[in-house]
């Protein structure tokens, strides 16, 4: 499902453009990664691009289809949105969990069959969480409830999915398993979009990198090429390196001094 | 659903028509199990007092029960999930000191039973619309309805002093003061169609949507984002469970409790999807209160009001699942 | 000098003795309460907040005495009857109703004020206090009620003892009368009564007044055994209770055509022989601890025991009102009375 957003611009009151001027383009296959500081517009980018706000200026297409010819419930049907993880109040299982998505598949007053659990077994499976289908949500760890919102995109028959922070509150086993969830699925044809906090994630997962400073979108563009000491000191305010690893993978480390380590060692790391 | 629910289910439907059965034959007057056979499908010879006793004082109420213990625990549930708050029943939109507000006003001018009923539902309606009117105009968010209800429900609770204060205590101030306090001795059949047509209306509604129902549990994100139009949705339901509600308060006065209660016995049991949750909630609830009711006739030579037993029940109930809730998070021992 | 002194202690003496002659006398009663209450007299300011206890203030013929009034029934000069307004002209002026303002009491110089001992305490201590002279009634009983009018006649002094002890003799004499009539009558076969209250599932209960009435009247009531005030009840107990007469109070919007004619209520006793009455008003409702509830007595027996009642009720009734009201009935009245 190819995703594609042409200039788009919101703002909650006249005069404070939160959005201006946004393009991207997500192919199928395609991972981006948008990163920027607290308040920049990742999550209102979002909502845009999933028909939960309408931009004020420009356009957002799904398949070639303007988004707001879509009904909501054609919208669900082709875009997911995996929300950040919250504490739920009632404890439903994994597989009820999932099953809610299967929403806009079903009428008004249908209750879902034998088609619509299939489709979540599908789900659970492709993110690698069957096992987990009986067990309350509410008693998984933080990294498998993220899959089981995954499924639960997938169990909608979205080709597109949008992320929400993912990583946000999971350690960093969790955080790979994720991740490479979601490269996984890339490889069989799905797209995602990914708001995150993490710029080495998208050094490591991502297929294009798009940064918001202040609403608009500074640079877009390969993981290697968009994230640049400069591109990361614009989104974030502060000094950061870029290193290289033996195996010739990159990291971001801020650039702060170390307590106790002398400033030469500082420079001895840097490439 | 998965099998334990489903089975719990099967199990919890047969229950309540036995209870029904045992209300049309326990009571003070002492009635043989064939006779009451008998008087109830209009066979043989009955004496026309036990005719009269079963078909016309027995069987309205059991019906009164049944629809009213559904109402409650039904639209309880159905609210549980829509504020995503475990812990409100129809108080929380006013809907009670509405129809509480309505009914007495009716009684103190001695209006005829069908004013009462239908004071009792404009009522109810005019404080959810009310409420409703508050949201549209302060943004419809959990926060401002909730305290939307409790401003209306204080407001209904102040008119309603005022009318007991107004109230003549050799006229109609006993009945008003009694109705108050829930009942079900009035039950008869003159007054009770609009109860049983609206009861089967909503019961059906809220059966149709039950699955749907899981979607108000989510955020109005994930929901809208499910392709679900939430504020539609969201006011079906409410005004459906007003109905509800507003009938059964209009035939038996306020009777509270069940609907906070008896939803979480039915999550404990069957679990929180509403698939299973609202049948198991109509079951309980027509089968409590068929149980607290014939209690509430047949103890004493006189009414025991159904909202004592109600609460005296209630509470305690309400603790020991508030325990567990806590056991289960491993907040106490 | 001496002698002008002399004159002038004269003139004081007998000035306090002329004084002390015509100074009040004081009446001491033992009120229902138990407590004792002095009373100078004559009583010309009278108040009267206990509903039943004006109509004893009337019965006693002290009516014009009264400056301020409850009336049991009537909470506003709309509820007033026509026969109420021809009884007291001053209705309008004297009427009172809802709870005592003690400013409006003291302002209209009360030198007497009669409160309910159940249920006017804090009034009552507060014109205690401010030195007002309050007898507190206390009658759930037809003795207490007896007991009742001759303390207010004895409060009063003069013509109101003398009629006092004129009602205690008709009091007894009629009483007397009816179980002479009835005493035939076994207990097996005494009419049961259900006495319901102001909706027709509510009834009163077995320490009430109406209780009373009914056993003076030869009857049993059915809620003999139910406690405290009004009880509500439910069709299945009194279908179980089946009783042979059912009584309406005079107050209240049930009528006996709504027991009657409703199919509920089709397979009782009572309503199978059309026996269903509503007490009739025209003063004072006949239930109640007033004088009236004599006729009460009388009435009900009549409806009993139709066959072997010999009291003449439209006589009585003539009598008790025109002695003790000063009231003479129309021929409407009358009827109500004597009709049903």
């Amino acid at each position: 499902m190819s995703l594609v957003a042409e200039s788009i611009r919101y703002a909650y009151r006249v005069g404070h453009d939160v959005l201006t001027d946004v393009s991207l383009d997500v192919e199928p296959g395609h991972t981006l990664f948008v990163l920027g500081a607290n308040g920049s517009g990742k999550t209102t980018l979002l909502e845009c691009l999933s028909g939960l706000r309408t931009p004020r200026t420009g356009r957002v297409l799904i398949d070639g289809i303007r988004l707001t010819d879509l009904g909501p419930r054609e919208r669900a049907c082709r875009i997911g949105v995996v929300p950040q993880l919250h504490e739920p109040v009632f404890s439903y299982t994994v597989g009820q969990a999932v099953l809610m998505g299967r929403a806009p598949h079903l009428g008004l007053f249908e209750r879902p069959g034998r088609k619509d659990r299939q489709a979540v077994a599908r789900a659970l499976n492709a993110v690698g969480v069957t096992g987990l289908h009986d067990r309350p949500y509410t008693g998984i760890s933080g990294g498998e409830r993220q899959l089981v919102l995954i499924a639960r995109g997938l169990a909608q028959g979205a080709g597109c999915l949008l992320m929400d922070e993912p990583t946000a509150h999971l350690d960093p086993h969790h955080q790979h398993d994720v991740l490479s969830v979601v490269r996984q699925l890339a490889d069989e044809g799905f797209s995602f979009v990914v708001t995150s906090h993490h710029p080495n994630n998208a050094l490591l997962y991502a297929d294009e990198v798009m940064f918001l400073v202040d609403g608009a979108a500074v640079v877009r563009g390969e993981p290697d090429v968009a994230i640049t000491e400069d591109s990361l000191r614009s989104a974030y305010g502060m000094e950061f390196e870029i290193v290289r690893g033996a195996n010739g993978s990159r990291a971001v480390l801020p650039r702060v001094l170390h307590p106790t380590a002398p400033t030469q060692d500082a420079e001895s790391q840097s490439d | 659903m998965s099998a334990a629910p489903r089975r719990a289910v099967w199990i919890l439907i047969l229950v309540p028509p036995v209870l029904f059965l045992a209300a049309l034959l326990i009571g003070r007057y002492g009635v043989r199990p064939d006779d009451a056979f008998r008087a109830l499908f209009g066979l043989g010879d009955v004496p026309d007092i036990l005719r009269s006793l079963i078909l016309r004082v027995r069987l309205p109420r059991a019906l009164a029960a049944a629809c009213i213990g559904t109402n409650l625990a039904v639209c309880g549930a159905a609210l549980q999930g829509l504020f995503r708050n475990p812990l409100v029943d129809s108080r929380i939109l006013g809907i009670s000191s509405g129809a509480a507000f309505g009914t007495s006003l009716a009684l103190l001018v001695s209006a005829g039973a069908a004013a009462v009923q239908g004071s009792a539902f404009a009522f109810a309606l005019a404080a959810v619309g009310l409420v409703a009117l508050i949201g549209w105009r302060f943004g419809a968010t959990t926060l401002v309805i909730v305290i939307g209800g409790i401003l209306v429900s204080a407001l209904f609770n102040a008119l309603l002093g005022l009318i007991k204060y107004v109230a003549d205590p050799l006229g109609n101030l006993p009945t008003i003061t009694y109705w108050l306090l829930g009942g079900l001795g009035g039950s008869r059949w003159s007054i009770l169609p609009p109860l049983l047509v609206l009861t089967g209306l909503g019961l059906s509604f809220f059966l149709l949507i039950r699955w749907r129902l899981n979607l108000l549990t989510l955020s109005d994100t994930e929901a809208t984002s499910l392709g679900v139009r939430i504020r539609p949705f969201r006011m079906a339901v409410i005004v459906v469970g007003t109905v509800m509600v507003a009938a059964s308060v209009a035939v038996g006065g306020m009777i509270g409790w069940i609907g906070l209660v008896v939803p979480h016995v039915a999550r404990a049991w069957v679990g929180p999807d509403h698939k299973a949750l609202i049948p198991a909630s109509a079951a309980i609830g027509a089968g409590t209160l068929l149980v607290l009711d014939t209690i509430a006739r047949t103890a004493l030579p006189s009414e025991i009001p159904l909202g004592i037993l109600t609460g005296l029940i209630g509470v305690p109930a309400f603790f020991l699942l508030f325990l567990r809730f806590l056991r289960a998070r491993g907040e106490t021992r | 000098m001496s002698r002008v002194l002399c004159a002038l202690m004269v003139t004081v003496l007998m000035a306090g003795l002329a004084g002390a002659a015509v100074a009040d006398e004081i009446v001491e009663v033992v009120d229902q309460t138990g407590a004792s209450v002095r009373i100078p007299q004559p009583v010309q300011r009278l108040v009267s907040v206990y509903g039943a206890g004006t109509f004893y203030v009337y019965t006693l013929g002290a009516s014009e005495s009264l400056v301020m009034a409850w009336y049991i029934g009537v909470k506003g000069i709309g509820q007033a009857s026509a026969s109420m307004l021809r009884l007291e002209p001053r209705l309008e002026e004297i009427l009172a109703f809802g709870d005592p303002n003690v400013e409006e009491v003291v302002a209209r110089d009360a030198q007497l004020v009669l409160v309910d001992g159940s249920r006017h305490g804090a009034f009552a201590d507060q014109m205690t206090e401010l030195g007002v002279p309050v007898i507190r009634y206390l009658v759930e009983t037809p003795d207490a009620l007896v007991e009742a009018v001759l303390l207010t006649g004895t409060a009063l002094g003069g013509t109101a003892l003398d009629r006092a002890n004129a009602f205690i003799e008709d009091y007894n004499r009629l009483l007397a009368a009816v179980a002479t009539d009835v005493g035939s009558v076994t207990p097996e076969d005494r009419v049961r009564v259900l006495f319901l209250g102001t909706n027709p599932l509510q009834a009163a209960s077995g320490e009430m007044y109406q209780t009373f009435l009914i056993e003076a009247a030869g009857g049993v009531s059915v809620t003999k055994e139910l406690a405290g005030y009004w009880n509500e009840v439910n069709l299945e107990q009194i279908l179980l209770w089946n009783p042979n007469v059912i009584v309406i109070p005079p107050y209240g919007p049930v009528q006996p055509s709504d027991i009657l004619e409703s199919p509920d209520w089709a397979t009782i006793r009572a309503v199978q022989d059309g026996r269903v009455h509503r007490m009739p008003r025209v003063i004072a409702p006949m239930d109640t601890p007033v004088p009236e509830s004599l006729l009460g007595v009388a009435w009900m027996a009549s409806r009993f025991y139709p066959d072997l009642v010999r009291i003449d009720l439209a006589a009585e009734i003539d009598r008790f009102y025109s002695l003790y009201y000063g009231y003479d009935l129309t021929d409407e009245e009358r009827e109500l009375l004597i009709g049903r």
